[in-house]
């Protein structure tokens, strides 16, 4: 894998981008008069004796071939003397910039493996050379040009997979974030060691990142606007309902092809989508790309799993405030280790305002170890951070983390000109920010305290977002897009991207129509809630289809909406962005249904009955009060829409009702209007289990303990 | 190689002489004179076949340079590579669209040293009264090296254009052009 890149473990991928002016004149001067002082490296030759052949050779060799020679990512090759001399003036500038050879991290902040970095007296040695007019020196003593595979450097892979057509990236323009979909075709599960990425265009292609998505999740955006692939920065995995799902690594110009470290590999389904998302920054001249990846896979399941501490959690979703226009802004999250780990790596991502990263290790003893400090974060270079030794910290240490962004207009990174207010979000002028660390636990034992450790970071990562509102903004923004998506109105059915219809059914109030489903959807639907994933993938496929028919069909996004709410809050496999995007589908299914047919009693029942069931069991998810009100308002009006024939009703369906409205005002502290309804059940349902839940609830007034909904033992259909 | 050291001296002294009147001939061997303009002004336009940031800025050039030519604006491309032949020159002109505009091959630094040009890209704006008026980058698309901006905020030669051809003065005659060094001939030293 090419571990370097911080994608390999970006989390983003399973469920949602200092330099040194350019040395002045008095800069160079600075450099070269350094450079005439004794060179005090015990090996540096003294600088009237730089030459060519005996000392910059080996540097540019070492340093700036693998990119910069014929057929490679970099503008001109340095592989002959002339090439060299021919660029000596720029050399000596960007290698006493340090903008080359390009390496974001602070050196000696943590110890990196393929850390790109020039010595102090190999700069120096590179400015006398040039100072001295450039001298090319004994020809006998010119080191051999190193010798570069033309083949996969990691060896025959167990799948090479290539783009099915070219993609073309024009002259000029913005710099272009495009995805495309590779079927994988393969016929087991897998787990993958390494991707390697071979592209074709070099001179546009910056960095490249992998994820594998199930068979079709993009196809109705795959090619939509008529060129291959589909558009976005928005991380591979970012919608609902492509699982199963996940990352697989990336590529960064002049990055290495890697294995994972300790026979570790990331699992691969069988029959996925390969999903490349490429970052192409036009040249001047067009360009087609068509890339080749290989793929190289274990034998069988690693026996550990690498775990990912993200910090901020999920890129800092819950930690991001407003960044203000025209300020700066600094977001801090710390975290203490539950358990002994190794880290193996660290991934920054931040967008285009960030600036700072620093992150680093307090040990329970007090001493400090310095993880990763990036001074100027540039959003064009993609890297990862491998350390060269695992990073042993133990149990109790403090992981601190601080970003810093620069939203002013003096940032000429800044995507908004004059600057705008920013939150956190997926689009290039959105931010976000977060270090990813890759570890294991040191002992398998710790690994179940390492998962309740995670659970309980990413519960309040979420709650922490649904708090500062941020949830509910990205929300709405997804809202907005899908309302210009391609395929918008799909349902949640097997297979097909799905869209919420909510923007389609907002479109055409004019169609209004509340046509009852089958009786059959109901039962289906309660036995799915019951437990049964087959009846609740039928009501999903049968609501899913009407919706494709009709847009607006009210119960049936009512009933859709309830049935993925249920789904997406019971279902362990889900990731935590996966389980947010479904959630917010669902919930705005449910709010356009009832806005269709408010006087609905059985769109008011599929909203106020799932909300009322999952509301207690599930604190991370935004906005639980606002839940709780939606769930009381329509069991209120289901029961004005009855007032006069509660009699008539069954005692199932009379119970439910009140017992509902009371339960849902007691929660909401409505203790007189809680007394009202379970009154109500002791003086209309006398001696049924309804009437007995009643008077337990008389002797506390407090609200009861979560009551199962008896809906799902009458509704057994299979 | 000695042969190509004596052809080097034979260009810089053909190249020297034409120098004086700022005469030079294009790769098709027609006849430039960048220094003096036919309208109302020439952008001389400084550029390298290898350089990244040179060649990212060939399609703002064209743009430019079309939409100024109906004002009386001519362009020149001179190429200030280490060593470039025509047909490589042709080549770069026809991968990076540069159709309309007359290029020569600057091989010894006649035309950058007069315009005292040295990085490309670069713009030197040379009025009708042969006059250099501007000198200095296209925009300030690029911060520093590495570092592009999101938005272009300042169009430096759009500005200096607008200004000749308004009779005005040109409100920031030099900035620093941020790319490539021309390198002068020098001769080889062992």
């Amino acid at each position: 894998m090419t571990m370097r890149t911080r994608s390999t473990f970006r989390l983003k991928a399973e469920a949602t981008r200092t330099l040194l002016v350019l040395a002045s004149a008095a800069f160079l001067i600075a450099v070269v008069s350094r450079g005439e002082a004794p060179l005090q490296a015990q090996n540096a030759p003294a600088q009237s004796r730089v030459t060519f052949t005996e000392t910059i050779a080996p540097i540019v060799y070492e340093n700036c071939v693998t990119c910069h020679r014929p057929g490679e990512a970099a503008p001109f090759s340095l592989i002959s003397y002339d090439d060299v001399k021919n660029r000596g003036q720029l050399i000596a500038a960007v290698t006493g910039s340090r903008y080359m050879p390009p390496w974001q991290a602070t050196h000696g902040y943590g110890d990196f493996q393929d850390e790109r970095r020039l010595t102090d007296t190999q700069i120096q040695a590179i400015a006398a050379w040039v100072k001295n007019g450039m001298p090319e020196g004994p020809k006998a003593k010119m080191p051999a040009v190193p010798k570069f595979t033309g083949g996969w450097r990691l060896g025959t892979p167990d799948l090479v997979l290539e783009m099915p057509t070219e993609f073309e990236v024009p002259a000029s323009g913005p710099d272009i974030f495009r995805n495309f979909v590779i079927p994988s075709k393969l016929l087991e599960d897998k787990w993958v060691r390494a991707v390697e990425f071979r592209p074709r265009a070099r001179t546009v292609v910056h960095h490249a990142l992998f994820a594998y998505v199930r068979s079709g999740a993009y196809a109705s955006i795959d090619g939509a606007d008529g060129q291959p692939g589909f558009r976005g920065l928005a991380p591979i995995g970012a919608n609902p309902n492509i699982s199963p799902a996940g990352p697989l690594g990336g590529w960064a110009v002049g990055a290495s092809p890697r294995f994972l470290p300790e026979g570790l590999a990331l699992p691969m389904s069988k029959g996925s989508d390969f999903v490349i998302q490429m970052h192409f920054h036009p040249s001047g001249k067009a360009e087609r790309e068509k890339s080749t990846v290989g793929i190289y896979f274990a034998e069988k399941a690693p026996d550990r799993m690498l775990r990912v501490l993200q910090l901020p959690g999920l890129f800092g979703i819950g930690s991001l405030q407003e960044i203000a226009a025209g300020g700066n802004y600094a977001m801090e999250r710390s975290a203490t280790l539950p358990v002994d780990v190794k880290v193996y790596l660290a991934n920054p991502h931040a967008h285009y305002l960030g600036k700072e990263f620093k992150a680093t290790a307090t040990l329970p003893d007090g001493t400090t170890k310095p993880l990763l400090w990036i001074q100027d974060w540039d959003f064009n270079w993609q890297d990862g951070y491998n350390y060269k030794e695992p990073v042993l910290l133990p149990k109790g240490t403090r992981l601190d983390v601080r970003i810093t962004y620069d939203n002013t207009a003096a940032n000429p990174r800044n995507p908004s000109n004059p600057p705008k207010r920013v939150w956190w979000g997926e689009e290039s002028t959105d931010e976000m920010g977060s270090i990813s660390f890759g570890l294991i636990p040191v002992r398998r034992e710790d690994e179940p305290a390492w998962e309740q450790f995670a659970t309980q970071q990413q519960r309040g990562t979420l709650l922490a977002a649904g708090q500062n509102g941020t949830l509910q903004r990205v929300a709405a923004n997804q809202a907005r897009g899908l309302l210009a998506a391609p395929g918008a109105g799909r349902g949640l059915g097997r297979g097909g991207a799905a869209a919420s219809p909510t923007a389609a059914a907002a479109a055409a109030p004019a169609a209004i129509t509340s046509t009852s489903l089958p009786p059959q959807v109901m039962a289906d639907l309660f036995s799915g809630f019951g437990g049964n994933p087959g009846a609740l993938q039928r009501a999903l496929d049968v609501t899913a289809t009407t919706i494709e028919a009709n847009p607006s069909h009210a119960q049936a996004l009512a009933w859709h909406g309830a049935a993925t709410l249920y789904y997406s809050s019971t279902n362990a496999d889900l990731s935590a962005l996966d389980r947010i995007g479904l959630f917010q589908r669902a919930t705005k299914e449910m709010d356009s249904a009832v806005g269709i047919a408010p006087d609905d009693i059985r769109v008011r029942m599929a909203r106020g009955v799932v909300l009322r069931m999952l509301t207690p069991t599930m604190p991370r998810l935004a906005n639980v009060p606002g839940l709780i009100e939606n769930a009381r308002l329509d069991y209120q009006r289901m029961f004005e829409l009855q007032q006069g024939q509660l009699e008539k009703l069954s005692q199932h369906a009379l119970g439910e009702l009140l017992q509902g409205l009371a339960e849902l005002n007691s929660r909401q502290g409505k203790t007189s209007d809680a007394e009202k309804y379970y009154g109500m059940i002791q003086s209309m349902l006398k001696g049924t289990d309804y009437a007995a839940r009643a008077g337990e609830w008389m002797k506390t007034k407090q609200p009861l303990p979560q009551a199962q909904t008896n809906c799902i033992s009458c509704h057994t259909g299979q | 190689m000695r042969w190509e050291r004596g052809l080097l001296g034979a260009g810089v002294i053909a190249l020297l002489a034409g120098s004086v009147s700022g005469q030079t001939r294009d790769i098709d061997g027609r006849s430039m004179s960048p220094f003096q303009p036919a309208g109302k002004a020439t952008v001389l336009l400084f550029v390298q076949t290898d350089c990244p940031i040179s060649n990212s800025y060939a399609p703002e050039i064209q743009r430019i340079c079309k939409a100024y030519e109906s004002k009386g604006v001519g362009c020149s491309l001179a190429y200030e590579d280490v060593r470039v032949e025509a047909t490589a020159v042709r080549k770069h002109l026809k991968d990076f669209s540069y159709s309309a505009i007359p290029a020569t091959i600057d091989s010894s630094r006649a035309l950058a040293d007069r315009a005292k040009a040295t990085i490309t890209p670069a713009a030197v704006v040379v009025d009708a009264s042969g006059a250099v008026r501007y000198r200095g980058r296209i925009d300030n698309f690029y911060a520093s090296l590495g570092k592009p901006r999101q938005h272009v905020t300042e169009h430096d030669l759009i500005d200096a254009l607008d200004a000749i051809l308004a009779g005005k003065p040109v409100p920031k005659p030099e900035t620093e052009a941020l790319g490539c060094f021309i390198t002068r001939p020098q001769p080889r030293n062992k």
